[in-house]
Protein backbone atom coordinates (compact mmCIF):
# COMPACT_ATOMS: atom_id res chain seq x y z
CA UNK A 1 0.00 0.00 0.00
CA UNK A 2 2.26 2.67 -1.25
CA UNK A 3 0.48 5.97 -1.66
CA UNK A 4 3.60 7.71 -2.87
CA UNK A 5 3.69 5.22 -5.73
CA UNK A 6 0.26 6.38 -6.88
CA UNK A 7 1.53 9.95 -6.98
CA UNK A 8 4.61 8.95 -8.90
CA UNK A 9 2.67 6.83 -11.36
CA UNK A 10 1.02 10.12 -12.23
CA UNK A 11 -2.18 8.67 -13.65
CA UNK A 12 -4.34 11.82 -13.58
CA UNK A 13 -7.56 9.88 -13.06
CA UNK A 14 -6.26 7.93 -10.08
CA UNK A 15 -4.66 11.02 -8.59
CA UNK A 16 -7.86 13.02 -8.96
CA UNK A 17 -9.85 10.18 -7.39
CA UNK A 18 -7.59 10.26 -4.38
CA UNK A 19 -7.62 14.04 -4.17
CA UNK A 20 -11.43 14.06 -4.40
CA UNK A 21 -11.71 11.45 -1.66
CA UNK A 22 -9.28 13.37 0.51
CA UNK A 23 -11.25 16.57 0.04
CA UNK A 24 -14.55 14.84 0.81
CA UNK A 25 -13.04 13.32 3.90
CA UNK A 26 -11.62 16.62 5.19
CA UNK A 27 -14.90 18.46 4.66
CA UNK A 28 -16.90 15.64 6.26
CA UNK A 29 -14.69 15.55 9.30
CA UNK A 30 -14.84 19.33 9.67
CA UNK A 31 -18.64 19.08 9.55
CA UNK A 32 -18.68 16.16 11.98
CA UNK A 33 -16.54 18.01 14.51
CA UNK A 34 -18.42 21.31 14.15
CA UNK A 35 -21.90 19.81 14.25
CA UNK A 36 -21.20 17.50 17.16
CA UNK A 37 -19.76 20.33 19.24
CA UNK A 38 -22.76 22.50 18.35
CA UNK A 39 -25.22 19.74 19.25
CA UNK A 40 -23.51 19.17 22.58
CA UNK A 41 -23.66 22.87 23.38
CA UNK A 42 -27.33 23.01 22.33
CA UNK A 43 -28.16 20.08 24.58
CA UNK A 44 -26.49 21.69 27.56
CA UNK A 45 -28.01 25.10 26.76
CA UNK A 46 -31.49 23.60 26.40
CA UNK A 47 -31.46 22.14 29.90
CA UNK A 48 -30.25 25.39 31.41
CA UNK A 49 -32.62 27.59 29.43
CA UNK A 50 -35.79 25.56 29.97
CA UNK A 51 -35.17 25.27 33.71
CA UNK A 52 -34.70 29.00 34.10
CA UNK A 53 -37.33 30.04 31.56
CA UNK A 54 -40.29 28.38 33.22
CA UNK A 55 -39.09 29.59 36.59
CA UNK A 56 -39.07 33.22 35.44
CA UNK A 57 -41.55 35.36 37.39
CA UNK A 58 -42.71 37.47 34.42
CA UNK A 59 -42.19 37.93 30.67
CA UNK A 60 -39.66 40.66 31.13
CA UNK A 61 -37.32 38.36 33.02
CA UNK A 62 -38.04 35.54 30.64
CA UNK A 63 -37.12 37.56 27.55
CA UNK A 64 -33.89 38.72 29.17
CA UNK A 65 -32.93 35.05 29.46
CA UNK A 66 -33.36 34.56 25.73
CA UNK A 67 -30.76 37.17 24.80
CA UNK A 68 -27.62 35.06 24.77
CA UNK A 69 -28.87 31.50 25.08
CA UNK A 70 -27.76 29.10 22.36
CA UNK A 71 -30.78 26.81 22.64
CA UNK A 72 -33.25 27.02 19.73
CA UNK A 73 -36.01 27.22 22.36
CA UNK A 74 -34.63 30.61 23.41
CA UNK A 75 -34.86 31.92 19.86
CA UNK A 76 -38.38 30.56 19.59
CA UNK A 77 -39.42 32.21 22.85
CA UNK A 78 -37.90 35.48 21.73
CA UNK A 79 -39.69 35.30 18.36
CA UNK A 80 -42.97 34.46 20.10
CA UNK A 81 -42.67 37.35 22.52
CA UNK A 82 -41.68 39.78 19.76
CA UNK A 83 -44.62 38.63 17.67
CA UNK A 84 -46.91 39.14 20.65
CA UNK A 85 -45.61 42.69 21.19
CA UNK A 86 -45.81 43.39 17.47
CA UNK A 87 -49.43 42.25 17.31
CA UNK A 88 -50.36 44.24 20.35
CA UNK A 89 -48.91 47.48 19.01
CA UNK A 90 -50.11 47.07 15.40
CA UNK A 91 -53.42 45.31 15.87
CA UNK A 92 -55.67 45.69 12.82
CA UNK A 93 -53.20 47.86 10.84
CA UNK A 94 -51.82 45.46 8.23
CA UNK A 95 -53.13 42.62 6.10
CA UNK A 96 -51.23 40.01 8.08
CA UNK A 97 -52.49 41.44 11.32
CA UNK A 98 -56.17 41.26 10.45
CA UNK A 99 -56.32 37.92 12.24
CA UNK A 100 -56.75 36.81 15.79
CA UNK A 101 -53.72 36.80 18.08
CA UNK A 102 -53.98 33.03 18.19
CA UNK A 103 -53.50 32.66 14.44
CA UNK A 104 -50.83 35.30 14.32
CA UNK A 105 -48.78 33.60 17.02
CA UNK A 106 -49.14 30.22 15.36
CA UNK A 107 -47.84 31.69 12.12
CA UNK A 108 -44.92 33.44 13.80
CA UNK A 109 -43.88 30.36 15.79
CA UNK A 110 -44.21 28.05 12.80
CA UNK A 111 -41.95 30.26 10.70
CA UNK A 112 -39.35 30.39 13.44
CA UNK A 113 -39.61 26.66 14.04
CA UNK A 114 -38.89 25.84 10.41
CA UNK A 115 -35.95 28.26 10.45
CA UNK A 116 -34.46 26.58 13.51
CA UNK A 117 -34.93 23.11 12.01
CA UNK A 118 -33.25 24.24 8.82
CA UNK A 119 -30.33 25.55 10.87
CA UNK A 120 -29.99 22.19 12.60
CA UNK A 121 -29.88 20.32 9.30
CA UNK A 122 -26.99 22.32 7.93
CA UNK A 123 -24.37 19.98 6.44
CA UNK A 124 -26.46 16.85 6.75
CA UNK A 125 -27.03 16.60 3.02
CA UNK A 126 -23.27 16.80 2.47
CA UNK A 127 -22.69 13.93 4.86
CA UNK A 128 -25.40 11.88 3.19
CA UNK A 129 -23.92 12.54 -0.24
CA UNK A 130 -20.40 11.65 0.84
CA UNK A 131 -21.63 8.53 2.61
CA UNK A 132 -23.34 7.24 -0.47
CA UNK A 133 -21.00 8.50 -3.21
CA UNK A 134 -17.48 8.01 -1.90
CA UNK A 135 -17.53 4.17 -2.08
CA UNK A 136 -18.38 4.51 -5.75
CA UNK A 137 -15.63 7.05 -6.29
CA UNK A 138 -13.19 4.62 -4.70
CA UNK A 139 -14.57 1.77 -6.74
CA UNK A 140 -14.15 3.80 -9.89
CA UNK A 141 -10.51 4.37 -9.00
CA UNK A 142 -10.02 0.67 -8.41
CA UNK A 143 -11.64 -0.37 -11.66
CA UNK A 144 -9.57 2.19 -13.53
CA UNK A 145 -6.39 1.03 -11.83
CA UNK A 146 -7.06 -2.65 -12.44
CA UNK A 147 -7.87 -1.98 -16.07
CA UNK A 148 -4.58 -0.20 -16.62
CA UNK A 149 -2.67 -2.79 -14.63
CA UNK A 150 -4.09 -5.56 -16.80
CA UNK A 151 -3.29 -3.66 -19.98
CA UNK A 152 0.29 -3.22 -18.77
CA UNK A 153 0.54 -6.91 -17.86
CA UNK A 154 -0.82 -7.89 -21.26
CA UNK A 155 1.78 -5.70 -22.92
CA UNK A 156 4.49 -7.31 -20.83
CA UNK A 157 3.19 -10.76 -21.66
CA UNK A 158 4.09 -12.01 -18.22
CA UNK A 159 1.19 -13.33 -16.20
CA UNK A 160 2.95 -14.62 -13.12
CA UNK A 161 1.19 -14.02 -9.84
CA UNK A 162 3.72 -11.43 -8.76
CA UNK A 163 3.21 -9.19 -11.78
CA UNK A 164 -0.58 -9.45 -11.57
CA UNK A 165 -0.98 -9.14 -7.83
CA UNK A 166 1.14 -6.03 -7.31
CA UNK A 167 -0.66 -3.43 -9.45
CA UNK A 168 -4.10 -4.85 -8.67
CA UNK A 169 -3.32 -4.68 -4.99
CA UNK A 170 -2.34 -1.05 -5.50
CA UNK A 171 -5.61 -0.36 -7.25
CA UNK A 172 -7.63 -1.84 -4.40
CA UNK A 173 -6.32 0.91 -2.13
CA UNK A 174 -8.79 3.25 -3.83
CA UNK A 175 -11.76 1.17 -2.69
CA UNK A 176 -10.40 1.04 0.83
CA UNK A 177 -10.01 4.81 0.80
CA UNK A 178 -13.57 5.26 -0.45
CA UNK A 179 -14.91 3.10 2.36
CA UNK A 180 -12.76 4.88 4.92
CA UNK A 181 -14.33 8.16 3.83
CA UNK A 182 -17.89 6.81 3.65
CA UNK A 183 -18.17 4.97 6.96
CA UNK A 184 -17.65 7.94 9.33
CA UNK A 185 -19.91 10.08 7.15
CA UNK A 186 -22.76 7.56 7.28
CA UNK A 187 -22.39 6.98 11.03
CA UNK A 188 -22.30 10.72 11.68
CA UNK A 189 -25.28 11.33 9.40
CA UNK A 190 -27.42 8.83 11.27
CA UNK A 191 -26.35 10.18 14.65
CA UNK A 192 -27.09 13.76 13.64
CA UNK A 193 -30.44 12.91 12.12
CA UNK A 194 -31.49 11.28 15.35
CA UNK A 195 -30.20 14.15 17.48
CA UNK A 196 -32.01 16.63 15.25
CA UNK A 197 -35.23 14.67 15.52
CA UNK A 198 -35.03 14.72 19.30
CA UNK A 199 -34.35 18.46 19.30
CA UNK A 200 -37.14 19.15 16.82
CA UNK A 201 -39.64 17.19 18.91
CA UNK A 202 -38.64 19.11 22.02
CA UNK A 203 -38.93 22.34 20.09
CA UNK A 204 -42.38 21.42 18.84
CA UNK A 205 -43.60 20.77 22.37
CA UNK A 206 -42.04 24.00 23.56
CA UNK A 207 -43.76 25.94 20.76
CA UNK A 208 -47.15 24.61 21.88
CA UNK A 209 -46.45 25.54 25.50
CA UNK A 210 -45.24 28.97 24.45
CA UNK A 211 -48.31 29.54 22.35
CA UNK A 212 -50.58 28.71 25.27
CA UNK A 213 -48.49 30.87 27.60
CA UNK A 214 -48.62 33.91 25.32
CA UNK A 215 -52.37 33.60 24.84
CA UNK A 216 -52.75 33.41 28.61
CA UNK A 217 -50.60 36.52 28.97
CA UNK A 218 -52.85 38.33 26.48
CA UNK A 219 -55.99 37.24 28.38
CA UNK A 220 -54.52 38.49 31.67
CA UNK A 221 -53.71 41.83 30.06
CA UNK A 222 -57.27 42.17 28.76
CA UNK A 223 -58.66 41.43 32.20
CA UNK A 224 -56.31 43.96 33.74
CA UNK A 225 -57.53 46.72 31.41
CA UNK B 1 -16.70 31.38 16.63
CA UNK B 2 -14.60 31.87 13.49
CA UNK B 3 -11.50 30.87 15.45
CA UNK B 4 -13.33 27.77 16.53
CA UNK B 5 -14.06 26.89 12.90
CA UNK B 6 -10.48 27.48 11.80
CA UNK B 7 -9.30 25.29 14.65
CA UNK B 8 -11.63 22.49 13.61
CA UNK B 9 -10.47 22.68 9.98
CA UNK B 10 -6.85 22.62 11.12
CA UNK B 11 -7.51 19.60 13.32
CA UNK B 12 -9.21 17.76 10.45
CA UNK B 13 -6.38 18.52 8.04
CA UNK B 14 -3.78 17.52 10.61
CA UNK B 15 -5.58 14.27 11.32
CA UNK B 16 -5.76 13.39 7.65
CA UNK B 17 -2.13 14.16 6.98
CA UNK B 18 -1.08 12.18 10.05
CA UNK B 19 -3.15 9.22 8.87
CA UNK B 20 -1.71 9.36 5.36
CA UNK B 21 1.81 9.68 6.71
CA UNK B 22 1.25 6.75 9.02
CA UNK B 23 -0.11 4.62 6.20
CA UNK B 24 2.79 5.38 3.89
CA UNK B 25 5.48 4.80 6.48
CA UNK B 26 3.97 1.79 8.19
CA UNK B 27 2.81 0.08 5.05
CA UNK B 28 4.18 -3.36 4.50
CA UNK B 29 6.10 -3.31 1.30
CA UNK B 30 6.77 -6.42 -0.65
CA UNK B 31 10.30 -7.36 0.05
CA UNK B 32 12.49 -7.40 -2.96
CA UNK B 33 15.98 -8.70 -3.25
CA UNK B 34 18.26 -5.84 -2.54
CA UNK B 35 21.77 -6.97 -2.65
CA UNK B 36 23.68 -9.89 -3.91
CA UNK B 37 26.82 -10.58 -2.04
CA UNK B 38 29.35 -12.69 -3.80
CA UNK B 39 32.15 -14.41 -2.05
CA UNK B 40 34.83 -15.90 -4.19
CA UNK B 41 37.04 -18.26 -2.30
CA UNK B 42 39.65 -19.97 -4.31
CA UNK B 43 41.17 -23.00 -2.75
CA UNK B 44 44.77 -22.66 -1.80
CA UNK B 45 46.90 -25.20 -3.48
CA UNK B 46 50.53 -25.47 -2.52
CA UNK B 47 52.48 -27.07 -5.31
CA UNK B 48 55.08 -29.33 -3.85
CA UNK B 49 58.25 -27.33 -3.26
CA UNK B 50 57.44 -24.16 -5.12
CA UNK B 51 54.37 -22.56 -3.74
CA UNK B 52 52.26 -20.81 -6.30
CA UNK B 53 51.60 -17.33 -5.22
CA UNK B 54 47.98 -16.84 -4.32
CA UNK B 55 46.38 -14.22 -6.41
CA UNK B 56 43.88 -12.33 -4.37
CA UNK B 57 40.61 -12.03 -6.14
CA UNK B 58 39.72 -8.44 -6.84
CA UNK B 59 36.68 -6.67 -5.59
CA UNK B 60 35.09 -6.67 -8.99
CA UNK B 61 33.69 -9.99 -9.97
CA UNK B 62 34.34 -9.04 -13.57
CA UNK B 63 37.99 -9.67 -13.01
CA UNK B 64 38.50 -13.32 -13.55
CA UNK B 65 40.43 -14.93 -10.79
CA UNK B 66 43.93 -15.75 -11.74
CA UNK B 67 44.15 -19.43 -12.37
CA UNK B 68 45.87 -21.55 -9.83
CA UNK B 69 47.39 -24.89 -9.95
CA UNK B 70 45.58 -27.75 -8.39
CA UNK B 71 46.71 -30.81 -6.68
CA UNK B 72 45.45 -33.97 -8.25
CA UNK B 73 43.62 -34.47 -4.93
CA UNK B 74 41.59 -31.35 -4.55
CA UNK B 75 41.94 -29.78 -1.19
CA UNK B 76 38.78 -29.01 0.70
CA UNK B 77 37.56 -25.55 -0.09
CA UNK B 78 38.38 -23.19 2.70
CA UNK B 79 37.58 -19.55 2.64
CA UNK B 80 40.81 -17.72 2.38
CA UNK B 81 39.72 -14.25 1.55
CA UNK B 82 36.30 -12.83 1.27
CA UNK B 83 35.38 -10.39 -1.38
CA UNK B 84 31.95 -8.98 -1.12
CA UNK B 85 30.48 -6.60 -3.51
CA UNK B 86 27.05 -5.19 -3.59
CA UNK B 87 25.06 -5.11 -6.73
CA UNK B 88 22.37 -2.54 -6.33
CA UNK B 89 19.01 -3.70 -7.45
CA UNK B 90 17.48 -1.29 -9.91
CA UNK B 91 14.57 -0.72 -7.64
CA UNK B 92 15.68 -0.31 -4.08
CA UNK B 93 13.23 -2.08 -1.90
CA UNK B 94 12.65 -0.85 1.57
CA UNK B 95 12.76 -4.21 3.19
CA UNK B 96 14.06 -7.60 2.45
CA UNK B 97 17.30 -8.46 0.89
CA UNK B 98 18.71 -11.53 -0.53
CA UNK B 99 22.27 -12.43 -0.62
CA UNK B 100 23.64 -15.03 -2.87
CA UNK B 101 26.92 -16.22 -1.63
CA UNK B 102 29.05 -18.22 -3.88
CA UNK B 103 32.05 -20.31 -3.38
CA UNK B 104 34.00 -21.54 -6.20
CA UNK B 105 34.52 -25.02 -4.97
CA UNK B 106 37.45 -26.98 -6.01
CA UNK B 107 35.94 -28.77 -8.94
CA UNK B 108 34.98 -32.14 -7.71
CA UNK B 109 33.90 -33.60 -10.98
CA UNK B 110 35.88 -31.90 -13.60
CA UNK B 111 35.35 -33.69 -16.81
CA UNK B 112 38.43 -33.47 -18.94
CA UNK B 113 37.80 -31.74 -22.19
CA UNK B 114 39.24 -33.16 -25.35
CA UNK B 115 42.52 -31.39 -25.14
CA UNK B 116 43.50 -30.12 -28.50
CA UNK B 117 47.00 -31.11 -29.39
CA UNK B 118 49.49 -28.39 -29.02
CA UNK B 119 47.22 -26.20 -26.97
CA UNK B 120 49.76 -25.25 -24.43
CA UNK B 121 48.84 -23.17 -21.53
CA UNK B 122 51.07 -20.16 -21.33
CA UNK B 123 50.68 -20.15 -17.60
CA UNK B 124 51.43 -23.78 -17.33
CA UNK B 125 53.43 -24.90 -14.38
CA UNK B 126 56.48 -27.01 -14.57
CA UNK B 127 54.86 -30.43 -14.10
CA UNK B 128 52.31 -29.75 -16.85
CA UNK B 129 49.18 -29.72 -14.68
CA UNK B 130 46.89 -27.28 -16.46
CA UNK B 131 45.36 -24.59 -14.34
CA UNK B 132 41.69 -24.96 -13.62
CA UNK B 133 39.29 -22.09 -13.34
CA UNK B 134 35.91 -22.88 -11.83
CA UNK B 135 32.74 -21.68 -13.54
CA UNK B 136 31.63 -18.18 -12.66
CA UNK B 137 28.11 -16.89 -12.44
CA UNK B 138 28.48 -13.57 -10.71
CA UNK B 139 29.86 -11.36 -13.41
CA UNK B 140 27.57 -8.48 -14.21
CA UNK B 141 27.41 -9.03 -17.95
CA UNK B 142 25.73 -12.38 -17.45
CA UNK B 143 22.73 -10.51 -15.97
CA UNK B 144 21.60 -13.46 -13.92
CA UNK B 145 18.20 -12.76 -12.41
CA UNK B 146 17.98 -13.06 -8.66
CA UNK B 147 15.57 -15.67 -7.44
CA UNK B 148 12.21 -14.13 -6.67
CA UNK B 149 11.23 -14.52 -3.06
CA UNK B 150 8.06 -16.65 -2.99
CA UNK B 151 5.27 -14.54 -1.55
CA UNK B 152 3.99 -17.35 0.62
CA UNK B 153 7.43 -17.98 2.07
CA UNK B 154 7.69 -14.33 2.90
CA UNK B 155 4.32 -14.41 4.60
CA UNK B 156 5.31 -17.46 6.61
CA UNK B 157 8.73 -16.08 7.42
CA UNK B 158 10.61 -18.88 5.74
CA UNK B 159 14.26 -18.11 5.16
CA UNK B 160 17.48 -19.92 4.77
CA UNK B 161 20.28 -20.92 2.48
CA UNK B 162 19.90 -23.27 -0.44
CA UNK B 163 23.03 -24.95 -1.73
CA UNK B 164 22.86 -26.01 -5.35
CA UNK B 165 25.35 -28.04 -7.28
CA UNK B 166 25.31 -26.89 -10.87
CA UNK B 167 26.99 -28.73 -13.70
CA UNK B 168 28.03 -26.12 -16.23
CA UNK B 169 28.58 -26.99 -19.87
CA UNK B 170 31.44 -25.72 -22.01
CA UNK B 171 29.06 -23.11 -23.39
CA UNK B 172 28.27 -21.82 -19.94
CA UNK B 173 24.79 -23.27 -19.66
CA UNK B 174 23.62 -25.23 -16.65
CA UNK B 175 23.31 -28.88 -17.64
CA UNK B 176 21.86 -30.02 -14.38
CA UNK B 177 21.01 -28.29 -11.14
CA UNK B 178 20.76 -30.48 -8.11
CA UNK B 179 20.03 -29.67 -4.54
CA UNK B 180 23.17 -30.08 -2.49
CA UNK B 181 21.67 -28.90 0.77
CA UNK B 182 18.10 -27.89 1.37
CA UNK B 183 17.14 -24.69 3.16
CA UNK B 184 14.53 -26.71 4.99
CA UNK B 185 11.72 -25.27 2.90
CA UNK B 186 10.60 -26.88 -0.30
CA UNK B 187 9.30 -23.60 -1.69
CA UNK B 188 12.61 -21.80 -1.30
CA UNK B 189 14.55 -24.75 -2.74
CA UNK B 190 12.31 -24.77 -5.80
CA UNK B 191 12.52 -21.01 -6.27
CA UNK B 192 16.30 -21.09 -6.11
CA UNK B 193 16.52 -24.02 -8.49
CA UNK B 194 14.14 -22.42 -10.95
CA UNK B 195 16.15 -19.23 -10.97
CA UNK B 196 19.52 -20.90 -11.30
CA UNK B 197 18.32 -23.10 -14.15
CA UNK B 198 17.89 -19.93 -16.19
CA UNK B 199 21.30 -18.58 -15.36
CA UNK B 200 24.27 -18.32 -17.66
CA UNK B 201 27.75 -19.06 -16.49
CA UNK B 202 31.26 -18.40 -17.51
CA UNK B 203 32.32 -21.95 -18.22
CA UNK B 204 35.01 -23.46 -16.12
CA UNK B 205 38.33 -23.78 -17.88
CA UNK B 206 41.25 -26.05 -17.69
CA UNK B 207 44.04 -23.91 -18.96
CA UNK B 208 42.53 -22.11 -21.93
CA UNK B 209 40.00 -24.75 -22.80
CA UNK B 210 36.43 -24.59 -21.59
CA UNK B 211 35.37 -27.83 -19.92
CA UNK B 212 32.30 -29.16 -18.21
CA UNK B 213 32.65 -28.43 -14.53
CA UNK B 214 30.52 -28.20 -11.45
CA UNK B 215 30.11 -25.25 -9.19
CA UNK B 216 28.42 -24.80 -5.87
CA UNK B 217 25.88 -21.98 -5.86
CA UNK B 218 24.53 -20.93 -2.49
CA UNK B 219 21.37 -18.85 -2.57
CA UNK B 220 20.40 -17.05 0.60
CA UNK B 221 16.83 -16.07 1.22
CA UNK B 222 16.85 -13.34 3.86
CA UNK B 223 13.73 -11.43 4.80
Amino acid sequence: MDLALIWHSGDPVLVSVFVLLLMMSVVSWCLILLRSSLLLRIKRGQKRFLASFWKASDWKEATSLTAHAIAPEAKLARAGWEGFIHYRSNAGKGLGLAVSLDDFLVRTLRTRLSQENARLELGLSWLATVGSVSPFVGLFGTVWGIYHALVAIAAKGDASLATVAGPIGEALVATAAGLAVAIPAVVAYNAFVRANRVIAQGLDGFAHDLHAQLLTAAAIEKEGK
Amino acid sequence: MIINKILVVAVALLGHSALLYGLTTMSVQPAKPKQVVMLLTPSPVPMGEDVVKQSKPQAKPRSVTRPQALKPRPAPAKAVSKVSETIKAPEQAAAGQMAAVTQAIAPAEAIPAPATAGSKNSKQISDEVPVETPPLFNTSYLANPRPSYPAQSMALGEKGRVMLRVKVSELGLPIEVELARSSGYRRLDDAARKAVERWKFVPGRRGDVAVVMSAMVPVDFVI
